[in-house]
């Protein structure tokens, strides 16, 4: 029962995970269970421009940021996994990050000085909005396009 | 000079870092006409419901024809913004689809290189059908205002409006039209706005629920406001009815709320700093043009201008501008640097109207404290813990799929 529950709380928390920052659902993400200490696990996420990251939380709650580079012809690999396995092996290589940002589902991660910035809000979706009307999906009108 | 210095330092806090440009979106509700066909008792424009007049185009065309000039100014910053116009009332469906035709024509005219939107927030009372079927036919946002409860939202004679609009939106509905509901929250619909989940989830896409604030008649905001507590309950009971709904629909403010709640259990906290988000991008601008930053609407001392003499591009670097970031950064220093959710929670709702409760002349932070609080003991009650919320960012992420994927679908 309490299984289904917790399901149902999940798909319906999915709004909630779009309001966070990126910095702060990757926190989120690298969190185990209580006892597995404050550091948290390294988190994969394939990347819109089609490569992949990791990213790796210190104990000093800062999270360095690496590109996974495939070598000899292998292939990124597909969740689910270990993510401290790809830490050790040898068919991935991993590049430290110094200045980018990198966009996973469509947030974008502010890599700087090698690690992940710290952002609570999320400026991509304008936390201050007050406009009575609070759609999820706007049609801008590009002069333009 | 020190003024200039100023906001200059203000909006280089807003860019994230030297990653690249950050999106922003500068919201303007645009007040067309104050004339209403509804006396809602608890109205901020009670007073004015009766007046016919309208917005001048000249005024329109002052607003939109400095946006290019005000958007570079804000690239120039590393801000690509978007613009979103939010046409308010009183109702503005009442106004003829002619006037809403030359809006368009002037936009087109105007605001060349950045991207723009525009909405509409009717009462689907008796509106002007030529009028909603223009904003339908140019793709506009459409918001409605329901309460979810009978007496309060009254026609002029006294008709209760709610079994009009119920029915209006539903047949817009039926033709195609997707919109928002807003509903104001307080003693009159408190026992029915939890089960409205089920009409929201039928017919609407989102849903934003402001607890009613002060503006409007005093004796109707005392009577109708509802306790911090009270509307805290109702929060969660609305988190714990969407869980078992059909559908997911998103709601402000509980979405925000169940955010800084997932992050505090996860233990997820950043080090805020309040100085960051202080540069406002929600602005009012009444019928004559004046306008204000949306927390200080209509408050004479804090107006930042008039449109019709300077534009935005000027606006902005105005002290009155600046005098009101100085305010909601104290409010912030006074309620989120001494919060339990400081680190979780992103301190936007000290930008809100409706988030704060007056008490001798300061604005406390209460109940979205104490919604915080209820989102996060429903979780807990339900067995959510570190991990649950860890697996649960994954999936979000794209990280690790989950049996999630299939629960969302």
């Amino acid at each position: 029962m309490s299984e289904t529950r917790r399901g149902l709380l999940g798909a319906s928390l999915l709004s909630a995970f779009g309001l966070m920052s990126a910095s702060s659902v990757v926190r989120a993400a690298a969190a185990t269970s209580d006892d597995q200490g404050e550091t948290g696990i390294p988190i994969y996420a394939k990347t819109l421009a089609g490569g992949a990251v990791l990213l790796v939380p210190e104990s000093d709650h800062k999270i360095r940021a690496y590109d996974v580079v495939p070598r000899d012809g292998a292939r990124l690999p597909e969740p689910p996994f270990d993510t401290n396995e790809l830490i050790r092996n040898s068919r991935f290589r991993l590049v430290a990050i110094e200045s980018r940002v990198v966009r996973v589902r469509g947030m974008r991660l502010h890599i700087s000085g090698g690690f992940l910035l710290n952002s609570l809000a999320s400026l991509d979706v304008t936390p201050m909005k007050w406009g009575e009307i609070h759609p999820p999906h706007r049609h801008p009108h590009r002069p333009h396009d | 000079m020190k003024s200039i210095l100023r906001i200059v330092i203000l909006i280089d806090r807003m860019i994230e870092g030297p990653g690249g440009a950050s999106d922003r979106e500068f919201v303007f509700v645009v007040k067309l006409s104050k004339f209403c066909n509804l006396r809602c008792r608890y109205c901020y424009e009670h007073a004015e419901l009766h007046v016919r007049e309208r917005m001048g185009l000249a005024t329109v065309e002052k607003l939109f024809a400095d946006i290019d000039k005000f958007g570079e100014y804000l690239s120039a910053f590393g801000i690509s913004p978007t613009f979103s116009f939010v046409w308010h009332g009183g109702e503005p469906l009442l106004v003829p689809s002619q006037y809403f035709r030359e809006v368009t024509a002037l936009q087109t005219k105007h605001i060349r290189d950045f991207p723009y939107s525009n909405s509409v927030q009717s009462n689907l009372y008796g509106s002007n059908a030529s009028a909603l079927a223009y904003i339908i036919a140019s793709n506009w946002q459409l918001g409605i205002s329901i309460d979810f409860a009978p007496g309060v939202r009254e026609g002029r004679t006294h008709r209760d409006s709610h079994p009009t609009v119920i029915a209006n939106a539903e047949a817009l509905h039926k033709s195609g039209m997707a919109f928002g509901v807003v509903s104001t929250l307080g003693k009159h619909n408190a026992g029915s706005i939890v089960d409205a989940y089920d009409w929201v989830e039928e017919f609407a896409h989102s849903w934003r629920i402001l607890p009613l604030f002060e503006g409007g008649p005093e004796t109707a905001i005392e009577e109708l406001r509802l306790p911090d507590d009270e509307i805290a309950e109702i929060y969660s009971a609305i988190f714990d009815r969407r869980s078992k709904g059909r559908r997911h629909i998103p709601i402000d403010p509980i979405d925000g709320l169940a955010s800084a709640a997932l992050l505090k259990m996860a233990g997820a906290r950043d080090e805020p700093d309040f100085r960051r988000d202080v540069l406002d991008c929600v602005f009012v601008v009444n019928v004559n043009g004046d306008i204000y930053t949306r927390p200080f609407a209509y408050d004479a001392r804090h107006c930042m201008g008039n449109i019709n003499v300077n534009g935005m591009s000027g606006l902005i670097r105005s002290p009155a501008y600046l005098e009101c970031q100085r305010i909601i950064q104290r409010g912030k220093q006074e309620n989120c640097s001494v919060c339990r959710h400081r680190g979780y929670c992103n301190s936007a709702l000290m930008h809100e109207h409706w988030s704060v409760t007056p008490k001798d002349g300061r604005r406390l932070c209460v109940h979205p404290r104490l919604g915080i609080d209820a989102i996060e003991n429903e979780l807990r009650n339900a067995g959510v813990d570190r991990s649950t919320i860890g697996a649960w960012a994954r999936n979000w992420l794209g990280a690790v799929p989950t049996e999630l994927d299939v629960a969302a679908a």
